[in-house]
């Protein structure tokens, strides 16, 4: 897993269930992301099905980061587990979450062109 | 808290992180002989995840590893318990509509949306974290407290 550029966005796709045994690579690789040189940041985890609350830390965390190095983070998932759990610790409240990587990318877009729904 | 005869049970010692997986393997087997649905299963798992973590971290912090994990499984459903030197700690959330922006202190909050019952009780120097998932068809539970195994 790496980080990948499309157009002008920087790309995490995580594809493995986040749990004790590699939470500490996700936080790698999440930090890598939000140092990349793009201010549009895509967490993909449409793949992961499961994910521990060191793992949710790590996501609000370095959501507030980026915005604080003006960068916007969003994620990509539309697994309902994942979605489940982020409703039981509202994380919608203060973060984007998207179906897919395509609609992000397309947020990105629209707020380039001042369009977004958001 | 289940008054039924217990008909499957299993103990762990947690020692490592790995034993944590391990953990979370014994409660993937008797979410089996539940016959819980696929996402029930993943979070019984999770909640196994925290609750032990939870238990782990506490443990590390005060110098010992004395944490034993015990799965009870009957008809009505599964209880786990995570016994461990310490004291009892509140369950009841203070700030339930704020939102949690930190890097910490979801574990608690996940496991109360998960398990049907959630409590806390002390006995001498031990603290057991109990938590309960009914069966499907045995929601409501019947409302019997019984002081969970493991306990010595």
């Amino acid at each position: 897993m790496s980080i990948i550029q499309k157009g002008s966005n920087s790309i995490l796709q995580f594809n493995e269930d986040i749990t004790i045994q590699n939470v500490e690579n996700f936080k790698d690789l999440v930090g890598k992301l939000i140092e990349s040189d793009s201010t549009k940041l895509i967490l993909n985890l449409e793949h992961v099905s499961y994910l521990n609350s060191a793992a949710l830390g790590v996501i609000a965390d370095s959501v507030l980061s980026a915005r604080k190095q003006n960068k916007e983070l969003v994620l990509a998932t539309a697994q309902e587990t994942v979605i489940e759990i982020f409703e039981i610790v509202k994380f919608k409240s203060f973060i984007k979450i998207f179906d897919t990587e395509a609609q992000a990318m397309e947020h990105f877009m629209s707020e380039q062109n001042g369009t977004s729904a958001f | 808290m289940l008054s039924s005869e217990v008909f499957y049970n299993e103990d762990l010692k947690i020692m490592s992180i790995e034993d944590i997986s391990k953990a979370m393997e014994i409660t993937d087997k008797c979410s089996n002989l539940m016959s819980f649905d696929p996402k029930e299963k993943l979070f019984l798992k999770l909640a196994t995840e925290e609750a032990c973590m939870n238990a782990y971290e506490y443990c590390v912090k005060h110098g010992h590893l004395s944490i034993k994990v015990c799965w009870n499984v009957n008809e009505d459903g599964l209880t786990i318990n995570i016994v461990h030197k310490g004291e009892v700690f509140p369950i009841e959330r203070k700030d339930k509509d704020e939102v949690n922006v930190g890097l910490r202190g979801r574990g608690l909050q996940i496991i109360q949306n998960i398990m049907d019952n959630v409590c806390v009780n002390q006995r001498e120097e031990k603290v057991c974290f109990s938590m309960l998932k009914y069966k499907s068809d045995k929601k409501g539970g019947n409302g019997h407290e019984h002081y969970p195994k493991g306990i010595k």
